[in-house]
């Protein structure tokens, strides 16, 4: 489905050309992402020593994904203890298949679900709907995606490319709501249409941020509390993973909750924190009877084995999306990938493939906001460099760069040759009499596109220095 | 396919691994997790929390004080009918007398639509969490999972020696005998996927009240 | 106490006038400067590219050139940043070399972490004025050093600067070296924001301390017409402190003589 997908997509220059040049966006994006920046920086700073657990949280990742295999049989084991049922799915095709297994099994029309990335990954919800089920999401950012056939922008808040009015006018269209920019009022229609939907449901779908492999319970976090309609009510529920979301005991999640909501919205623990281990218990009063946790893995123990695996520590919290400032300028859907920003710039082309993601990569300036903000100190800049090396080492760099490089090493093994370039750099100089560059020949005519470029300084500091030396 | 085998996927986890398993020991010192000491006021910081985090606070000098704040908090929504959850808590009989003689509708806790059709549900706390004013609800064969759920309204009793300070002590009671559903509640139901702006009351509670017992 | 400059090649080629203030508030503040004349690049560009053979062998030579055991000081934050940061990880497979590079980035400096943290001068014995409405950019690469707020309490020492800090201060300005070329229409945008932003903090002098950042957004404002000033906080300690000792040698004229 990628390859057809790649056929019909602009590259990502252009992508991001028109994301530049869609009037508001990066205005949006900015706006959002700024605020959850700053919350993030006003709210860490309770945790006492944040840099401290933020240390620690990493450390605990690190030896998680160091044992999974390990700790993937003690969890299954604990969930089966608890009457759940564990499947393992390789691939994105076997991970459909079992959810619509399931869902064919006891003769599902209706599914509420949960918010999960990793359900996006495999084009889930598209597989069951073609199966012919209803399928709702019903975290209010996704529905909106969803009735408005979108796709997600952010990894947490889906829509904040959207303003108060599209949204509007998308109500008016789909719910028949009237126009209205108040958005209490619109969320009161999202919640009237989708009450029902909680009420009548046979399955429920959540994805999991965390899955504690000593007690055998899937953890999610939501501020609406949709997660826990979609785990409560329907009879049959089913969990989907990436394996990476392990951790091995509850202290070192409370450790991980004690970071994401701060990392990701400046809040100090979203809203609700839901605990599931297995299905509901004889006498128990409600919850539902089949408990099914779906574990995939996709690419990830690639990443696992590959120098890459420091990514795998991700807690999907947002918090380098919103330091980002490429994606503040952009916007997350000209990634055109599930995970924008930062981290999706790894594990994109890592989980779907270089020759698709080439560019994702590259398109960085190495800021380091994004490590600044990262909860599991995921050093992204010098994976991203990594990923420049790996990628001029599978032949995937343009001839020119290597070229361009190999000369410019040539000229800076020597501070002669270096003089030399100067030298030569000054006497291009001479047709910009007043001082700046307005055009420049490629390659350098990208930068005078958009600004100007100044002429050398008359003599270099190495020429100055024989005056300053003697002085 | 219905996917593989739990012994082919944790192979090829185990190839992947190969022998980078460095990290061998999970950290010895969680201490630098804790937020809250045990020795501080962790009542009046759970106090603190639980109004930071938008939800109201109602102070009770005893469990006989239960039915006189609920009564209140029930007259500020206009309360008819409500579901009371089962579970053990101070006060819990003198409550459902003095709700049902102010002439509140107490709808059974196994009907299925029961916490749709409520005005309020009352739950009480497991535990409260005094780092971040969080409330911890257990459902099982006395509590109904969307008993704090559905209802516009939640009311939950907090007794005050069931306070602990941190996070990290709620997790460290925790193993693997979990119940099959435990939720840590720290504010009403939210949403600010609108332009960022924030709304109150989205599928969950748009109130929710502690009531504070000692 | 003696140092080693490392100039940079940007700084080096566009701003020489940056590395001589470095070299002359130093000297005021008793310290002596060598400049190791066989000195060209760090290697950031290459790094930043992902030709890590490339990276490696023009780091090595800047380890020869800079040998010895005194501070190395240079002006320009990314640079420092690379041998700190990057120095040490780049010869895993040849341990002697590693050490070498180790050491270095050990006592590698950028120039307001070397005042402020090794050097610590007694300011008050300075007269630091400088007449400006100043906004600053905080260049990306200060983060992996460790710097916050050290340019801009250095800043607040000068009577009659008036320090305005804009919005988004520490947003990249989008130069990341290739990447302004590789990613122009970003990298564009980027600059552009970050011109709007000195636009409406009503600044006239804008403090930017990294030759890479400063070439991006110099162009971007003259492109823009806007005539802030741009320049090196070393530009600006070097002016005060020279006028400092100007004021202070009038003073100091002797009884009977004219002035």
């Amino acid at each position: 489905m990628s390859d057809a997908r790649a056929a019909t997509v602009p590259d990502f220059r252009t992508r991001a050309a028109r994301a530049i040049a869609e009037p508001g966006l990066s205005q949006a994006v900015t706006s959002a992402t700024l605020r959850q920046y700053e919350g993030r920086k006003r709210m860490l700073p309770e945790l006492g020593h944040p840099l401290e657990i933020r240390d620690l949280a990493a450390r605990i990742k690190d030896h998680t994904l160091a044992h999974l295999d390990r700790y993937l049989a003690i969890f299954a084991e604990n969930v089966r203890r608890h009457g759940g049922q564990v499947h393992f799915a390789q691939t994105p095709d076997q991970a459909v298949e079992i959810i619509g297994g399931i869902a064919r099994r006891h003769q599902v029309r209706r599914i509420v679900k949960a918010k999960s990335m990793t359900s996006e990954e495999i084009h889930l919800t598209e597989h069951l709907e073609a199966d012919g089920i209803e399928v709702v999401e019903t975290d209010l950012g996704e529905f909106i995606v969803q009735i408005d056939h979108d796709r997600p922008s952010h990894i947490v808040t889906p829509v904040i490319h959207k303003t108060t009015g599209q949204i509007a006018r998308l109500f008016e269209r789909v719910l028949g709501t009237p126009y209205t920019e108040d958005p209490e009022v619109l969320t009161a229609a999202a919640r009237r249409h989708l009450r029902e939907k909680f009420r009548t449901a046979d399955m429920g779908i959540c994805g999991c941020n965390f899955a504690v492999a000593e007690t055998g319970t899937v953890c999610i976090v939501t501020n609406e509390g949709n997660g826990r309609y979609c785990t409560s009510r329907p009879k049959v529920v089913v969990a989907l993973m990436g394996m990476e979301k392990m951790v091995p005991s509850m202290p070192d999640l409370a450790v991980m909750l004690k970071l994401l909501a701060k990392s990701s919205t400046g809040q100090r623990l979203t809203v609700y924190t839901n605990l599931m281990s297995g299905p509901r218990r004889p006498g128990d009063l409600d919850g539902p009877e089949e408990f099914h946790v779906v574990i995939l893995d996709r690419g990830r123990s690639r990443i696992l084995a590959s120098e890459f695996r420091e990514t795998l520590r991700c807690i999907r919290c947002g918090a380098c999306l919103n330091a980002c400032p490429v994606y503040r300028t952009i916007g997350g859907h000209a990634y055109n990938s599930v995970y924008p920003g930062p981290i999706g710039k790894l594990i994109t082309p890592l989980l779907a493939g270089y020759d698709e993601y080439k560019d994702l990569p590259n398109a960085s300036s190495l800021c380091g906001a994004c490590f600044e903000a990262c909860p599991v100190r995921i050093d992204i800049p010098m994976l991203l460099i990594r990923m420049r090396d790996d990628l001029r080492r599978q032949g995937k760099m343009h001839w020119f760069q290597r070229l361009a490089f190999r000369i410019w090493r040539w000229m800076m093994l020597s501070h002669r040759l270096y003089a030399l370039g100067g030298g030569a750099g000054r006497l291009w100089d001479w047709v910009a009499p007043g001082g700046w560059h307005r055009r420049a020949p490629f390659p350098f005519s990208a930068w005078t596109r958009h600004r100007d470029l100044p002429v050398m300084a008359r003599r270099p500091f190495r020429k100055m220095w024989k005056d300053l030396e003697n002085s | 396919m219905s996917g593989v085998s739990q012994e082919e996927f944790i192979r090829t986890v185990r190839e992947a691994i190969g022998t980078r398993r460095d990290v061998a020991e999970r950290p010895a010192d969680y201490g630098v997790a804790r937020v809250v000491s045990p020795d501080g006021p962790i009542v009046e910081k759970f106090c603190e929390m639980v109004l930071d985090a938008r939800m109201q606070l109602h102070r009770v000098g005893g469990p006989a004080d239960v039915p006189a704040a609920v009564l209140a908090i029930m007259k500020q929504h206009g309360v008819r009918s409500a579901i009371v959850s089962e579970e053990a808590f101070p006060g819990r009989e003198a409550l459902r007398a003095a709700m049902e003689a102010a002439g509140c509708e107490l709808l059974d806790l196994r009907a299925p639509d029961a916490p749709f059709e409520a005005d309020l549900g009352i739950t009480a706390a497991r535990l409260a969490i005094a780092e971040t004013g969080s409330i911890v609800v257990r459902s099982g064969p006395d509590v109904r999972r969307i008993g704090s759920l559905a209802v516009p309204v939640h009311v939950s009793i907090v007794p005050r020696e069931r306070i602990v300070p941190d996070l990290m002590d709620w997790a460290a009671a925790l193993g693997p005998d979990m119940p099959s559903n435990e939720v840590l509640i720290t504010g009403p139901s939210k949403t600010s996927d609108i332009e960022m702006k924030l709304v109150v009351g989205v599928h969950g509670p748009r109130h929710v009240h502690v009531v504070l017992v000692g | 106490m003696r140092v080693q400059l490392f100039v940079t090649c940007l700084t080096d080629t566009y701003f020489p006038d940056v590395a001589a203030c470095v070299v002359r508030v130093l000297r005021r503040l008793g310290v002596e400067v060598d400049f190791p004349k066989r000195q060209t690049c760090c290697g950031q560009p290459a790094l930043n590219s992902g030709c890590m053979h490339d990276f490696r062998a023009v780091a090595a030579r800047m380890i020869d050139v800079f040998e010895g055991s005194d501070p190395v000081v240079t002006p320009s934050g990314s640079c420092c940043s690379i041998v700190r940061e990057y120095f040490p990880h780049a010869f895993d497979d040849d341990p002697v070399r590693r050490a070498r590079a180790v050491a270095l980035a050990g006592r590698t400096y950028e120039f307001i972490e070397f005042l402020e943290k090794k050097l610590r001068p007694d300011w008050s014995a300075w007269d630091l004025r400088f007449d400006a409405v100043a906004t600053y950019h905080y260049s990306c690469h200060l983060r992996g050093i460790g710097i916050t707020d050290e340019h801009v309490r250095m800043l607040q020492r000068f009577r009659g600067l008036e320090y305005r800090p804009m919005e988004k201060m520490d947003q990249c300005c989008g130069f990341g070296g290739t990447f302004a070329v590789k990613y122009g229409d970003i990298s564009g945008a980027m600059v552009r924001d970050k011109v709007a932003n000195i636009r409406k903090i009503g600044a006239n002098l804008l403090v930017c301390n990294d030759g890479g950042c400063t070439l991006n957004i110099a162009g971007a404002l003259h492109r823009d017409g806007c005539d802030v000033r741009v320049m090196h906080i070393a530009q600006i300690l070097d002016q005060a402190m020279a006028a400092s000792e100007k004021r202070r040698a009038a003073s100091a004229v002797p009884q009977g003589v004219q002035p």
